[in-house]
């Protein structure tokens, strides 16, 4: 008895230190996401200093003399062009990673990302149409046109794998060669887009899928950043069901109790959604949403419940880093983020392949 | 009876692999599925445990059928464990055995899901693997994860597919141990789809062999493992030998 109380204590000791270790990587992330994003929002024509720019942004609230160093149009500068292009990359990253995670998890496959399903080679179809056809240069509504048909197209791919899947009973695989299917289907119509476009069409058409957060507004702040706070609840909801199909598939899910076809379609869904309401906005970024969850996945572990938080986080800092890059590297040439991003995030994730290869091999 | 299956079939795309099955496992009882592949093994396992819908015939669960059980009642009543479970988006091996409190729980665990939990986790002596990633373990380890998992989910049966495919013979053993062990302490009644005929004697109260989707024989392995049945069953020849009441099987060659 006293044995058995003795291995108890032990056992607990383990248990918390796992979670105190679990929760101060989750601290220790978001303050540097925090100095991230200060430093980005600092960043530009006029470099200021992470304190200042913290200053700047918290004018309003701040005693005058605190801020006297500042002039209005710094801050205005930074609060309406610089501020919404950080919190944007913050958006994208988290989102797309977090679209990652669930895609990953509810397909049990670490190779996918919303990449895979067609989400985001339907979102260029999209786009290139409101190209093409000369949406997208109407005087003050061009880039929601844009964004419309790229989110509309976008959708509609993730309807049709997913109705697809439903025929066919919505099993893991058929959903990836679903969105494999498809990814190559868009992927002709957007070239057959390319062909027949004009010259400053298909220099605007290859700009739209580099995948840039340049220019971005708090209006498309607003809608990409509502999608994502209604989208993340959701997903934490379904933290442990995505345990269960992660670890196990399909049967282990339901001989554990969890209503797979529902599950499977609702994480699906709202990981499409966050996704297409991003991808719209920046154009394709393709590498966050499949590396990203594996770096959180490496540092904190498979559980959802924290997983999807940290893969957030790690998503945000990766995008926010990598655009800063793109923004330092030819300043004041602007290299795409969509670009930058892989440079960024491959060396880290092959070193993690190597230090965890067991684990993959398995 | 905890299980009671009568007249069971089943089709796949309009080929009969289930005809006219019946069983029974009672309170405690260890029952060994032994037969050839194809025979229809994982489909029984899975029509039971509701994951295949059978054509015609009455599964009864504790007295109750188990299409009229809802999907969390059926989860709190049958424990599955799988033959082996992939590594690649692991899980920590707590939380893996955690996961067996899901149908108990409406999200997350509470403080009596942990006492269980963690009591799973020493029954089965996985304490000290109890933070490491479920994909780094070996076969042997993961095989008791998978077990310590069914435990956490308690519930009235336990169907167990494969269990020892993939161990050594040390592993094989000690999962069959732990197995019996449960079953005979809980009450529990346990029904494992099982390739190994010495094992399946050595271990079960009773086997039942499939043969083309039919029971084909039934009952103590001394009247189901005999030279006739495997014969019919698996088209070959066999000697068939007992050392201290246990069968070993020398399969010899095809007639």
């Amino acid at each position: 008895m006293i044995e058995a109380t003795a291995v108890r204590a032990e056992l607990l000791a383990l248990l918390r230190r796992h979670r105190l270790r679990q929760r101060m990587l989750i601290f220790a992330g978001l303050a540097l996401l925090i100095l991230a994003a200060l430093a980005s929002t600092g960043l530009g024509v006029e470099t200021l200093p992470i304190g200042k720019t913290l200053r700047a942004l918290l004018a309003p609230l701040l005693p005058p003399e605190d801020v006297a160093d500042i002039t209005q149009t710094q801050i205005l500068v930074l609060q309406q062009l610089r501020l919404p292009r950080t919190v944007m990359a913050m958006i994208g990253g988290a989102g797309l990673s977090l679209a990652g995670v669930a895609m990953q998890g509810i397909t049990r496959n670490p190779l996918v990302s919303p990449y895979t399903l067609g989400i985001s080679p339907a979102a260029a179809f999209g786009a290139s149409l409101a190209i093409l056809f000369g949406l997208a240069n109407l005087p003050g509504t061009g880039p929601y046109w844009t964004v419309g048909a790229a989110f509309l197209s976008a959708i509609l791919c993730a309807g049709l794998v997913l109705g697809f899947s439903a025929l066919r009973g919505v099993s893991s695989i058929t959903l990836i060669l679903g969105g494999v299917g498809l990814t190559y289907l868009f992927g002709a119509a957007t070239a057959t887009v390319q062909f027949v476009a004009t010259e400053q069409q298909l220099a605007a058409i290859v700009h739209w899928t580099f995948g840039t957060i340049n220019g971005s507004t708090w209006q498309e702040v607003r809608i990409a950043g509502a999608i994502l706070l209604m989208g993340f609840p959701v997903l934490m909801g379904h933290a442990w069901a995505l345990n269960a199909f992660a670890a196990g598939g399909d049967e282990i899910a339901a001989s554990l109790g969890f209503a797979v076809a529902r599950t499977r379609i609702l994480v699906t869904m709202v990981a499409v959604l966050i996704a297409a309401g991003i991808v719209s906005f920046t154009g394709v970024i393709g590498f966050v949403g499949l590396v990203a969850p594996h770096i959180a996945r490496f540092l904190v572990g498979g559980d959802h419940r924290t997983l999807l938080p940290f893969s957030a986080i790690t998503g945000a800092l990766l995008l926010l880093v990598a655009d800063m890059i793109g923004r330092l590297a030819f300043a004041p040439v602007i290299i795409p983020v969509g670009i930058i991003v892989a440079y960024v995030g491959v060396p880290i994730f092959l070193h993690l392949l190597l230090a965890r290869r067991e684990e993959l091999s398995a | 009876m905890t299980l009671t299956v009568a007249g069971l079939d089943y089709r796949y795309a309009h080929r009969p692999v289930l005809r006219g099955i019946d069983l029974a496992v009672a309170p405690g009882e260890v029952v060994s599925l032994v037969g050839p592949n194809g025979a229809g093994k994982s489909t029984l396992l899975k029509c039971i445990n509701r994951i295949l819908k059978p054509g015609s015939g009455r599964i009864d669960l504790e007295g109750r059928p188990v299409a009229g059980y809802g999907r969390r009642d059926l989860a709190r009543a049958i424990a599955y464990v799988p033959q082996q479970a992939g590594a690649a988006l692991s899980l920590p091996v707590i939380e893996m055995v955690a996961l067996g409190r899901a149908p108990h729980r409406a999200y997350g665990s509470g403080r009596r899901d942990r006492e269980i939990v963690l009591g799973v986790l020493e029954r089965l002596g996985l304490e000290t693997l109890a933070m490491r990633r479920f994909g780094e373990l070996s076969g042997g380890e993961r095989q008791r994860v998978l077990l310590a998992r069914a435990l956490a989910q308690g519930g009235r049966l336990m169907l167990l597919d494969e269990p020892t495919s993939a161990l050594d013979l040390r592993h094989q053993l000690e999962t069959m141990t732990i197995v019996r062990a449960v079953a005979k302490e809980l009450g529990i009644g346990a029904l494992i789809a099982i390739h190994d005929l010495g094992l399946a004697g050595r271990f079960s109260d009773r086997l039942v062999m499939l043969s083309a989707g039919r029971v084909h024989a039934e009952g103590p392995w001394t009247e189901v493992l005999t030279s006739a049945h495997l014969e019919a069953a698996y088209g070959v020849s066999a000697v068939i030998g007992s050392d201290g009441g246990l069968p070993y099987i020398i399969p010899t060659h095809r007639p």
